[in-house]
């Protein structure tokens, strides 16, 4: 693959999308050869991906407005950086906690595995209304 | 995804093939909601063939579990592997739930 691959796309954050986009960019990671050995890695990324396009949907847009979304994919062959932006409802990502083991809550699990699978989970929400988290995640280079 | 009931002994085997995320939770809460009316209360759903589960995934299986309790029953999980038992493990459900390995393991006690 070349140096970097970048692609940004600006959807509504609605659900009949999330499947297209997941299919979409799990050929986008296809591109970068340590994504495209390992099945496991991809599906890691994929959940990821699908955990961050719902927390907007759920969260951000919660009050139904449907609200638009833009998604980044930064690709290179040692690093994979997906960037979501929304104009929704912000959070404070360090109020929510670690799945608690006693604790049967059916929500909150979804900042937490992007937390587990990612290298960097960094939420920035800015006076102009714009919300934007970055998920990065180291990629194995093989040979170095 | 494709879900199907077994029995098998005191168990209803839920054999879970494909996906389970926001897109197919829909459908597992409802074949489930199915059972339960049906008179079943004890679950094993069995993970062997599902390649992925998301928190969606895992939110539809806690519920189902839920209203088993409440009903005087149980939801366990066997056949973990891969993701889905990894997302398992950060999740914490192996404490929420009990896990075998297999639906014979489960048959064994």
């Amino acid at each position: 693959m070349d140096d970097e691959l970048a692609v940004k796309i600006e959807v509504p954050a609605e659900l009949k999308l999330l499947r297209p986009l997941n299919l979409f960019v799990r050929g986008l990671m296809e591109q970068a050869p340590a994504l495209a050995a390992s099945e496991k890695l991809l599906d890691d990324m994929e959940l990821v991906f699908n955990e961050a396009f719902m927390n907007v949907h759920d969260h951000a847009y919660r009050f139904g407005a449907k609200g638009r979304l833009s998604v980044e994919i930064i690709l290179r062959q040692d690093r994979l950086e997906f960037r979501f932006e929304d104009e929704g409802e912000s959070f404070d990502p360090n109020l929510i906690p670690p799945p608690d083991p006693d604790e049967t809550g059916e929500r909150g699990r979804g900042v937490w595995l992007m937390r587990q699978f990612m290298d960097q989970f960094i939420y920035r929400s800015d006076t102009n209304g714009k919300n934007l988290l970055r998920l990065i995640k180291n990629l194995p280079v093989p040979g170095r | 995804m494709e879900i199907s009931f077994a029995k098998r002994g005191e168990w209803t085997v839920v054999t879970v093939q494909g996906r389970i995320d926001t897109i197919s939770a829909p459908d597992f809460e409802k074949s489930m909601r199915e059972q339960m009316t049906q008179g079943s209360n004890r679950f094993l759903v069995d993970l062997a063939k599902c390649d992925y589960i998301s928190s969606a995934g895992l939110r539809c299986i806690l519920a189902a579990g839920k209203n088993a309790k409440a009903s005087g029953g149980e939801l366990a999980c066997c056949g973990l592997s891969g993701m889905v038992k990894q997302v398992f493990d950060i999740s914490g459900f192996r404490s929420l739930l009990r896990i075998f390995d297999s639906p014979d393991d489960a048959a064994k006690e």
